[in-house]
């Protein structure tokens, strides 16, 4: 009898820490929750800063190398303009004094 | 039997600890898998905002993106129309140079004169008077053979008469009818602005071959 009253004690024993840890897990549910879906919100504005912070050096690099090939486009107007500026002029000439 | 007993007490705690056992392993089970749910929930309400932190994001990255292209192709595409410009602008004052050498030479003489009957064509022929400028007016123009060019060219009969009107310009004349109504100005300047929109077009094309 001794034994089955000392089974029972360790059994309620057991319930007893059973149902602690049901309350401690239904106190923590929520922050838990919370944690979660702050965690996946912070997670989220991360990648969107990431997101913007890589687009916005991808663009500065492409837009970089645009302007370099427009400096590189001007510098061959230039040397085109350097060949063909008598040309240019001599036929401005041509037409004004044959056209008046 | 004193031992069967004993051994049955054992037995009974023994079952009894292990019952204990697994209801605390349930239990802890359980508090996992409600802790999990409770994540999973969590992420879950989060997600229409990730979706949507994201999505905003994207969207922001694309235009500013799209502007940034925008304008530094804005930018590049105006570098090199002003520098076209420019280099089209430089040829109209070389131009300009050259007209204002010309009437320093021997040729130019010979080029007024040509000015001067062309423009006496154009109005066909007539009585005019011609508007030189201050140096001009002292050159020997031949009046009466240019009179006669025209005519000829025009078939009205033609008289030309130096004015004592003067222009500013550089070279050229203004060739008027008798009575002012007819002005036909084909001084350098004004040649020049008349026709600098064709000569940008011109210029442009041998220029940037």
């Amino acid at each position: 009898m001794d034994a089955e009253r000392e089974a029972a004690k360790i059994l309620d024993e057991a319930k007893a820490e059973a149902e602690k840890i049901k309350k401690e897990v239904e106190a923590k549910a929520q922050s838990v929750f919370t944690e979660a879906y702050e965690e996946a919100i912070s997670e989220a504005e991360r990648k969107a800063a990431e997101l913007r912070r890589t687009a916005k050096e991808n663009a500065e690099r492409e837009a970089k190398s645009i302007l370099q090939e427009a400096e590189k486009e001007v510098k061959e107007i230039q040397e085109k303009a350097r060949k063909n500026l008598k040309a240019a002029i001599d036929i401005a000439l041509q037409e004004i004094l044959s056209g008046s | 039997m004193e031992s069967e007993a004993q051994k049955i007490t054992e037995q009974i705690l023994v079952d009894a600890r292990e019952d204990a056992k697994s209801i605390i392993v349930e239990a802890r089970k359980s508090a996992e898998l409600m802790m999990e749910n409770q994540r999973e929930m969590g992420r879950q309400k989060a997600a229409e905002r990730v979706s949507s932190i994201l999505s905003k994001a994207t969207s922001e990255a694309d235009i500013a993106r799209g502007m940034v292209f925008t304008d530094i192709r804005k930018k590049a595409g105006w570098m090199i129309l002003s520098e076209k410009q420019r280099l089209i602008r430089d040829v109209l004052d070389q131009v300009r140079l050259r007209l204002e050498s010309l009437t320093k030479t021997d040729k130019y003489l010979l080029e007024l004169e040509k000015i001067i009957v062309d423009a006496g064509i154009a109005l066909g022929g007539g009585k005019f008077q011609v508007v030189l400028n201050k140096q001009d007016s002292t050159l020997p123009l031949k009046l009466n053979a240019m009179s006669k060019a025209i005519s000829e060219k025009t078939g009205n009969r033609t008289e030309l008469e130096i004015s004592k009107e003067r222009t500013d310009a550089s070279g050229g004349a203004v060739i008027k009818t008798a009575d002012s109504k007819i002005i036909l100005d084909n001084t350098f300047e004004a040649m020049l602005e008349r026709r600098e929109r064709e000569l940008r077009l011109k210029v442009a094309k041998i220029l940037f071959r």
